[in-house]
């Protein structure tokens, strides 16, 4: 009898691309090859959300918190790291904010990314299920070079196309102070949602099938009337947005969310000024994942 | 002559917020632009603000990009970086051949000719830099000389005693000058004059293989940016593992018999 060691897949998580064993990225997303192992070695569906935003959202305070809030969370609601590195995010950001500092900003290299992997365990009317949460903490850069001129950062992509539900993040304070362009912005990144999903002019019955679409005001904290009535914050200070997703998805929510109690500015001996967190008071931050996933 | 010039740093007034080319001269066309950006960094390994680096790569095959990255002030967002500035130069094969594609020769001109510096005030537009038509003369040795702590000038070239070895019955230079021509990716650790030893390597070689020689004196590795030689003060277990991925050999001078077994 001849023994055989197992087949070992060598093809990457997100993009189903190959690659070498001694490789350290897949050489078509960048997505980090022990995580792509990891995740297929643990067998089962496991579902990408895509955190999108343009840069200074809050993306990756967001993740990270949303992550700490899952791994001591409720057993109906429950998330634990499927593997070591996946730590790295949240371990970060809480570190970070405990200092009273936000995280400095993500590279737009997307090797540098940090990308988290989740366990969820969460209660359902048939007994509890599983879910495995994937998802990259994108350099909001990376998603908008990507949006208008698709190649240089093609993890976007294939993260999006894979994404059983998807957050755009904005800035509440820069939507209702700067006008036009964090709505135009937002509506480019839903477009570019809608079109990898093949939700651009589609009938009701397909639209009622895609992704869920959460749309999620930050830094509430600063911005109070996001957190009062998100949807109708949406309608009166994104209402390209809010049409646009009225008319092309099936599922779609506004939620507010906040993480800073307070926030001022510090000014060191150079004049350099730096935004730091008084204190850390989360708000909606795990309202648009349970959202999503309770879908 | 008049080459091209850009700026890549983090703004808020651009048509993204965050990293991007915030300004350049005319002759930058959309898909020079999309390379240039790929290339620049968003983050350095250090936070010394009188640290710069030189970088060069060819664009195309027509243009040729020497670029300078330095710290410039708080980012703008107000997360506590320091914004990484880039301020690059384009050249044609004409232009650059005028420098005898010495990317280092281009980069004395212009800082000479006050190029490659972050402008007071950030334009969304630059003019095209004059540069001279041939390279400045200039003494290698006072260049490569480090200041002592007494403030006298002692040589500090760690390439003069490198160039000298020998491993095995072929010298040092010659088994450098054989790896980059046949496109060894190279990452040299620990040289105390990255811009020396880098010059010391581009003379070594035929002006004609100098342009396909990418190379930065200090910017982090990254898949991105696949420069055939990287500068490097030290090296931590991820990037070495990084770098063995990418079959780039590693080189740490700091060690006697660096080349062996290679």
């Amino acid at each position: 009898m001849i023994a055989t060691s197992p087949a070992v897949d060598h093809h990457c998580a997100c993009c189903a691309g190959s690659y070498e064993p001694y490789d350290e990225y897949c050489s078509k997303c960048q997505m980090p090859v022990s995580l792509s192992q990891s995740v297929i070695a643990q067998g089962g569906g496991h579902g990408f959300i895509s955190v999108l935003g343009a840069s200074n959202a809050g993306k990756t305070v967001y993740l990270g918190l949303l992550l700490d809030i899952l791994s001591k969370g409720p057993a109906d609601f429950k998330g634990t790291a499927a593997s070591s590195f996946a730590i790295e995010l949240q371990e970060y950001v809480v570190n970070q904010l405990e200092r009273r500092a936000f995280p400095e900003k993500t590279p737009t290299e997307a090797d540098a990314w940090q990308w988290l992997h989740y366990k969820l365990t969460l209660a359902g009317k048939r007994g509890p299920r599983t879910a495995d949460l994937v998802s990259p903490d994108f350099a909001g850069e990376a998603i908008a070079t990507e949006i208008s001129r698709p190649g240089l950062y093609p993890a976007v992509a294939h993260v999006v196309s894979r994404s059983r539900g998807l957050m755009i993040l904005c800035d509440s304070v820069r939507v209702r102070d700067e006008g036009a362009g964090e709505d135009l912005f937002a509506m480019k990144v839903a477009t570019y949602i809608a079109e990898h999903h093949q939700l651009l002019g589609s009938p009701t019955a397909k639209r009622a099938s895609g992704p869920g679409l959460a749309v999620v005001f930050t830094k509430c904290d600063i911005c109070p009337e996001a957190a009062h009535d998100p949807t109708a914050f949406a309608e009166n200070n994104t209402p390209r947005l809010f049409d646009f997703c009225r008319q092309t998805f099936g599922k779609i929510k506004y939620f507010a969310a906040g993480v800073a109690g307070s926030t001022g500015l510090i000014a060191d001996a150079r004049g350099l000024q730096t935004c730091v967190p008084f204190h850390i008071q989360p708000y909606g931050v795990i309202e648009p994942l349970k959202w999503i996933l309770g879908d | 002559m008049h080459v091209q010039q850009a700026i890549f740093t983090s703004t808020d007034r651009g048509q993204i917020k965050g990293y991007q080319l915030v300004a350049m001269s005319e002759g930058i066309d959309r898909n020079l632009a999309h390379e240039l950006g790929g290339w620049s960094p968003s983050q350095l390994d250090n936070d010394d603000s009188a640290q710069w680096i030189l970088s060069y790569y060819a664009a195309s095959e027509e243009r040729a990009v020497v670029a300078r990255t330095f710290l410039g002030g708080a980012e703008y967002s107000g997360r506590g970086n320091q914004q990484v500035v880039t301020s690059i130069l384009v050249l044609d094969n004409g232009q650059f051949s005028a420098y005898e594609n010495n990317a280092l020769s281009v980069c004395r001109a212009a800082l000479t000719m006050g190029g490659l510096r972050l402008p007071a005030r950030l334009p969304s537009r630059l003019e095209p830099l004059e540069l001279p038509d041939f390279p400045f003369p200039f003494s290698r040795n006072a260049a490569d000389d480090e200041r002592a702590d007494d403030g006298s000038w002692s040589p500090s070239r760690l390439t003069a005693g490198l160039w000298s070895e020998q491993v095995g019955d072929v010298p040092v230079e010659q088994r450098f000058v054989s790896a980059l021509l046949s496109g060894q990716r190279l990452a040299i650790v620990g040289a105390r004059n990255a811009w020396a030893t880098m010059e010391d390597m581009l003379l070594s070689l035929p002006c004609e293989n100098r342009r396909r020689l990418s190379f930065t004196t200090g910017l982090p590795p990254s898949l991105k940016r696949p420069f055939q030689v990287h500068f490097l003060l030290h090296v931590s277990p991820q990037v070495s593992q990084f770098l063995k991925s990418e079959a780039v050999t590693l080189i740490d001078v700091r060690t006697p018999h660096i080349l062996s077994g290679q």
